[in-house]
């Protein structure tokens, strides 16, 4: 299962993941993220704060979703993984490619 | 006081729908060891994946035996795709690269490698039968 919850603050879209990103709900997380970005809001802070549980099909939705902010001149960071995430993002070289930050007021400071 | 070792199966044929039984069943079995439900489950998930993608079962059916023995946790996975080892036939991926260049293939076997200390591949019986052991701290 998987929730989202999204914010639009000074042309940075914040989108919260929470729950489980995994092959059951990857496809649902593009869909939503799509819709919500454009050429006017490419800057995308992905809070995993509350997100349990991301496998490899999480993964590739994030990475999906990052190329698209890229195409359109913005990026995607993320922030606040809990321990089990951030493992899977150490190991996956995710954290290293995308940023990882300690908290969203971090993020926000650095996007 | 000695561990009585402790025994779990799991048979997935569903799909990727089997993921929250998957999920439900890891929860019970690990208990006393909450810190391996995580990891347990990731390397599970990306096993039946490819197995589901790439497989080619005409009915597939995965069986998984989960033992827990002392510090050693032994995670048997059996399913009945066509012959393939993925100890051997996936490259390592390049984690190096930035978001363009980014692929995600081959990332599945490269978590479970990282988070077993020993994986063994056997064709028997027409199936695939991958077998991992993990050292787990008790506590």
């Amino acid at each position: 299962m998987l929730e989202t919850k999204i914010n639009l603050k000074n042309g940075v879209l914040t989108i919260q993941a929470i729950g489980r990103l995994d092959g059951l709900t990857s496809k649902e997380f593009i869909e939503t993220a799509e819709k919500e970005i454009s050429q006017e809001n490419s800057k995308v802070i992905l809070n995993l704060q509350n997100l349990d549980y991301i496998s490899s099909e999480g993964l590739r939705s994030v990475l999906t979703t990052a190329k698209k902010t890229k195409s359109l001149g913005g990026r995607l960071i993320l922030c606040a993984p809990m321990e089990g995430v951030k493992e899977v993002l150490d190991i996956s070289g995710f954290g290293q490619m995308l940023g990882v930050y300690a908290s969203e007021e971090e993020a926000l400071k650095n996007i | 006081m000695k561990n009585v070792p402790k025994k779990c199966n799991m048979v997935l044929d569903k799909g990727l729908e089997d993921l929250p039984l998957i999920t439900e069943q890891l929860f019970q079995f690990f208990n006393e060891h909450q810190n391996l439900i995580n990891p347990i489950n990731l390397l599970i998930e990306e096993l039946y994946s490819n197995s589901i993608y790439y497989g080619k079962a005409e009915k597939l059916k995965v069986t998984i035996t989960l033992e827990l023995n002392n510090e050693l946790l032994s995670i048997t996975y059996k399913d009945n795709g066509m012959p393939y080892d993925p100890l051997v036939e996936s490259e390592n991926p390049n984690i190096e690269l930035g978001v363009e260049e980014r692929q995600i293939g081959g990332l599945g076997i490269h978590f479970v490698k990282n988070l077993t200390d020993t994986q063994h591949y056997k064709r028997d019986e027409n199936c695939n039968i991958l077998s991992l052991k993990k050292n787990i701290k008790s506590g």
